[in-house]
């Protein structure tokens, strides 16, 4: 079940980036699939082809990942779940990065061909940086932060998660303030038109990290409400706050198009006589290189978002942190993810009965042990509160029809020993090969 | 108006953006009066260091091109200058020089300059 919930919230993925990468076909800014044109250069029949069979590509690719996706979901093997979802997703990184700069090495060919290449200058306009920008207020985060803290002092059991999502909202104006570079986006001599893209491309930004802030607000309070409602009800309130979640992804997305295509509109007629070129110092269309700039976070050539320049230390740290999540990071959890059923192991020393797995460990003193009994059902409903939900390994707080527990098990297979502690805390382990049974024999005597 | 720096190029980027804001006044792009950037917001705007963005401004200062604002900030200076520097009276000198060497007759110089003049009074 967890397997294909997993597959059902990625599968979209190729979809939305061959959406945006036959996006990057259309000329904007003067550029098409990273490659900036004169306006002559977008009626060129061989540039035009080449934009045909890019997006042509995409669609192809595309519809492979996805079969491939939903191929790995419905076969769903019970054993190895994590690892190929992780792979998949490495695929379909990697696969849209290779077509993407196959096809921008293809239209630079036809540029240089074409004599359309112009001087490698840095463009900078003085008259845009010199206008005061209104910037969102950092109150519009603070109250954002607040809301969010605020069920802290209701729960204490997850103030951690409030505090948390707090934080991330606070986070947010440093994000809007820091991972964006304040720099005109001139694209030729037009005044007007620097002016009008800068703005526009600033307000979406701003506009992003208000919504994150608030996001986290919402998210908070949706924890809270779950924990506060009857089982049922919580769950309600978890699958809202997805739902949640998923409609400010396509606010942001809608956000991004909608830059796009201002910045198409703008510069329609844009790419005659002089017009900026800044080809020479994005490797691939992709990656920023450009040892004589100073910044390390610089803006993307199209849309909302930003990237790192590789010729600074910093982009370089980033580049290398994200390939090592992408690459190593996942591939691993995959397979420790995939190695977590056969429940934990328990065992009974010091006058404490330990339940070892991932992460930390519960140790219950003997002593404070009230009662502790075999059972061979769990409870019926059960809703994660914090910690791990998968299909063979359960582990952190949850909210069942036995009231709220603490579990360390596998679920798939019994007995499981349900311990109650003298302050009324409950707790559920075992399961699969961990021999609860002989544990309970043990602690009787 | 836009600064194109050259990164490549032996002339320091200091006096490159002094040069071109000094032909952006001359030629009008920027008036009288009009705020420019601050030396932070030039710096993050060019992606050269501080250093850079302040030297050039305090070049353009001295030479009187542009001026401080207590309430604006930066600005185009408004009064006239007393007349050329003797550095610009020694550079056209030079360049003139070179004109006369590239086979320019008197008139041919003076057509140039005049077209290049006018290109600044438009």
């Amino acid at each position: 079940m967890n397997a294909l919930i997993m597959w059902g919230l990625t599968i979209w993925v190729p979809i939305l980036l061959c959406v945006l990468n036959i996006n990057e076909a259309k000329f904007k800014k003067n550029l098409a699939v990273g490659v900036t044109f004169p306006l002559k250069g977008r009626a060129d029949p061989e540039v035009l082809g080449l934009l045909r069979g890019f997006k042509r590509e995409q669609i192809v690719l595309c519809l492979a990942l996805v079969a491939l996706g939903v191929l790995c979901g419905a076969l769903s093997w019970p054993e190895i779940q994590f690892l190929p979802y992780f792979l998949w997703i490495d695929l379909v990184i990697v696969a849209q990065f290779v077509s993407y700069a196959r096809w921008n090495g293809k239209l630079k060919a036809v540029k240089r061909a074409k004599g359309w290449t112009i001087p490698n200058l840095r463009v900078a306009s003085v008259t845009v940086p010199a206008a005061p920008a209104k910037r969102p207020s950092l109150w519009w985060f603070i109250a954002a932060a607040v809301v969010a803290a605020v069920p802290a002092a209701f729960d204490r059991d997850l103030w951690f998660a409030y505090l948390l999502d707090a934080g991330v909202a606070l986070g947010c104006w440093f994000g809007s303030r820091y991972l964006y570079r304040n720099r005109a986006e001139a694209v030729d001599e037009n005044d007007a038109v620097t002016q009008a893209l800068t703005r526009v491309r600033r307000r979406a930004w701003d506009r992003v990290w208000v919504l994150c802030a608030w996001t986290m607000a919402a998210v908070s309070a949706g924890i809270w409400l779950s924990t506060a409602l009857p089982a049922t009800g919580g769950g309600a309130v978890m699958l809202a706050t997805v739902v949640l979640a998923l409609a400010v992804c396509a606010v942001a997305v809608a956000l991004e198009f909608r830059v796009r295509r201002v910045q198409e509109k703008l510069t329609a007629s844009s790419g005659e006589g002089f017009y900026v070129d800044e080809d020479d110092k994005w490797i691939w269309g992709q990656l920023y290189y450009d040892p004589n700039d100073s910044r390390t976070v610089v803006n993307n050539r199209t849309g909302v978002n930003s990237t790192v320049n590789l010729a600074r230390p910093g982009g370089k740290a980033i580049l290398a942190f994200s390939l090592a999540l992408l690459f190593i990071a996942m591939p691993v959890m995959g397979v420790c993810f995939d190695s977590m059923g056969g429940g934990p192991d328990l065992v009974v020393e010091d006058g404490a009965l330990v339940a070892a797995s991932w992460g930390k460990d519960y140790v219950l003193p003997l002593e404070e042990i009230a009662s502790a009994e075999i059972v061979d059902a769990l409870p019926k409903n059960g809703v994660r509160i914090m910690g791990i939900g998968l299909d063979s390994f359960l582990k952190g707080q949850f909210d069942t029809d036995w009231g709220r527990a603490t579990l360390c098990l596998d679920p798939r297979t019994g007995p499981w020993l349900k311990v109650t502690m003298t302050d009324g805390t409950l707790y559920l382990l075992g399961g699969g090969e961990s021999g609860a049974e002989a544990i309970f024999a043990q602690m009787e005597d | 108006m836009l600064l194109k720096l050259d990164f490549g190029s032996d002339q320091p980027i200091y006096m490159q953006i002094r040069n071109q804001i000094v032909l952006g006044i001359a030629q009008g792009q920027l008036r009288p009066g009009e705020r420019l950037p601050t030396i932070r917001a030039l710096a993050e705007e060019c992606g050269i260091n501080m250093m850079t963005a302040s030297k050039a401004y305090q070049l353009l200062r001295q030479e009187g091109y542009i001026a401080a604002d207590r309430r604006a900030g930066t600005v185009v200076a408004s009064g006239k200058a007393a007349g050329p520097q003797p550095e610009t009276i020694e550079g056209l000198r030079l360049r003139l020089g070179e004109l006369r060497l590239a086979g320019l007759s008197l008139d041919q110089a003076m057509d140039l300059c005049r077209k290049l003049y006018e290109e600044g009074t438009k």
